[in-house]
């Protein structure tokens, strides 16, 4: 299985990388049957919230959340995460704010070798599947055209409050708020992975914007020029066209 | 559309604090807390403090994304915060987190086999409780007006300061023009909230957050309604999830118990979440 990927994170306007709350990860298993492609949107009302996004996305593509390994994962995750934020708690506000954790979206792509492929799958395709808590979204892209979007498929349904995955009580509504998806790839299929930023972006105007998303993703720069001008320009309503936030894009094009 | 403007490092905008610390302030609460009113208008503000540099952390600093003065109204008008503080009339939010000081206090909390236990606590103090002298609203008005006109000038498009006054009783003299003038400062984002909180002195129903005068007894209440600004939508649907508030309703309370004074003051600075 060949694939070629692109990957962007991008701070908030004003914000330098190292303030950048998205983290993004991907890995090969050993014999390229699997990979794994991981997003995480950390909330920037918490703290640590960066290292609760890295320890989701690390997680993620190492397998460890595979065949129903989730829970036991994120119980894992949640003590690592309070090692490493008590030990640099020093000032009482950091101190007080690590009592209330930190809190992350997380999308995982998987994508499964043809080979691999079960009898009932069609020919000369592979499979994929995914799982997301909040609202990072993977779009399927064949031809140039959206074949789908998970979890949020319109820019409407997107909200100030997105299910999160918190590093107190991991399991607090796992089960209410995991989506899971699946499906098949052919070779030229694209996926495209993003936080809600730029999934909301897209989804607003996905005819005119798909397009814009091929040229801007072969360099950083050119990247960065089309979410600077997406940032400044203003719809109707004085709102930006894309919201300042952390912006994550990950492209994976099949091969 | 106003009130639009992110509130960021590079945008900050103010929040003033004006509190009645005129002798009546001394009164017992109504509630039968033992609490006075002074005690319990001071304990709200250090929570508020508290909560909002929590809120404001990030990582391992303090995003200056706002500037808090306070200016307390009584014997005489000025900059309220005591200690290091003190006789600091604008400072930038990681500067006040700097420089609290740490009282002990004890709070019950559940033992969780139905029972309370006593919990020692650290609480954060920058504002201590006064109660002396008349109510010269109009002239902490008007220093508030100085203290928000100089902050304009130097962040002409930030989202529109913030002004919320506290107070138990009628003010020495109207405060109709200092208060307007306040008001009618603004940035290219809109014009300067002011909420107005009065804490209650006998036991009757409070008014919170109304978008009409009808229901205010007397021609103080009325007054006070006038001064306070209709809550952005922004603010309103950042409160929606726990309070009722009509697209009207303005950032006033009158005869206000403290929980309705910790609410008003909250929904009165909800507007980090962007």
């Amino acid at each position: 299985m060949d694939l070629r990927v692109r990957h962007y994170i991008l701070p908030k306007e004003g914000n330098t990388d190292d303030e950048c709350e998205d983290a993004c990860a991907f890995s090969q298993e050993e014999g390229a049957a699997v990979w794994r492609f991981a997003v995480a949107d950390g909330a920037t009302t918490s703290v640590f919230s960066c290292y609760w996004a890295r320890l989701l996305v690390n997680s993620y593509c190492s397998g460890q959340m595979q065949n129903g390994n989730l829970e036991e994962s994120l119980l894992e995750l949640r003590e690592l995460w309070w090692e490493h934020a008590s030990d640099r708690a020093q000032k009482w506000y950091v101190k007080e704010k690590i009592q209330r954790g930190a809190h992350a979206t997380l999308l995982g792509l998987s994508i499964f070798a043809s080979v691999h492929a079960a009898d009932d799958v069609s020919p000369g395709a592979g499979t994929f599947s995914a799982i997301a808590i909040g609202d990072a979204c993977l779009f399927h892209v064949r031809k140039d055209q959206l074949l789908s979007a998970f979890p949020i498929a319109s820019a409407g349904d997107f909200s100030t409050s997105p299910s999160l995955l918190s590093s107190l009580d991991p399991l607090g509504n796992l089960s209410e708020d995991l989506r899971q998806t699946k499906g098949e790839w052919f070779p030229g299929d694209v996926f495209l992975l993003m936080t809600d930023a730029m999934s909301c972006w897209l989804l607003s105007e996905q005819h005119e914007r798909l397009p814009l998303i091929e040229p801007n993703s072969r360099d950083r720069r050119a990247f960065q020029y089309l979410i600077d001008y997406f940032r400044s320009g203003r719809d109707w309503s004085n709102m930006p066209f894309l919201k300042n936030d952390d912006v994550t894009l990950m492209r994976i094009e099949m091969i | 559309m106003p009130y639009q403007a992110e509130i960021s490092r590079k945008n900050p905008t103010c929040l003033v604090f004006m509190i009645d610390q005129s002798g009546s302030m001394a009164d017992a609460l109504p509630d039968g807390s033992g609490l006075n009113k002074s005690h319990a208008v001071a304990d709200a503000i250090n929570k508020l403090l508290q909560n909002f540099i929590v809120r404001n952390t990030a990582t391992e600093a303090i995003y200056d994304r706002f500037h808090v003065c306070v200016i307390g109204y009584g014997v005489s008008v000025g900059p309220a915060f005591s200690g290091a503080l003190r006789g600091e009339k604008l400072v930038p939010l990681s500067l006040v987190a700097e420089h609290p000081r740490m009282e002990t206090r004890t709070k019950k909390v559940p033992d969780g086999a139905g029972g309370l236990v006593e919990q020692q606590v650290t609480f954060p103090v920058w504002f201590d409780a006064i109660s002396c002298g008349s109510t010269p609203m109009a002239d902490a008005f008007e220093q508030s007006a100085s203290v928000v006109s100089d902050w304009i000038k130097s962040h002409p498009d930030c989202f529109p300061p913030i002004v919320l006054n506290i107070s138990d009783g009628e003010p020495d003299t109207d405060p109709l023009r200092q208060a307007n003038s306040l008001k009618n400062l603004r940035t290219s984002d809109g014009e300067v909230l002011v909420f107005n909180a009065h804490v209650s002195s006998d036991l009757g129903s409070p008014v919170k957050f109304p978008d009409n005068d009808s229901s205010l007894p007397n021609g103080n209440a009325r007054l006070l309604y006038k001064l306070s600004s209709v809550l952005p939508t922004r603010m309103r649907d950042l409160a929606k999830p726990e309070f009722q508030l009509s697209d009207n309703a303005r950032g006033f309370v009158y005869n206000g118990e403290l929980v309705d004074i910790i609410n008003f003051l909250d929904i009165g600075t909800r507007v980090t979440a962007r």
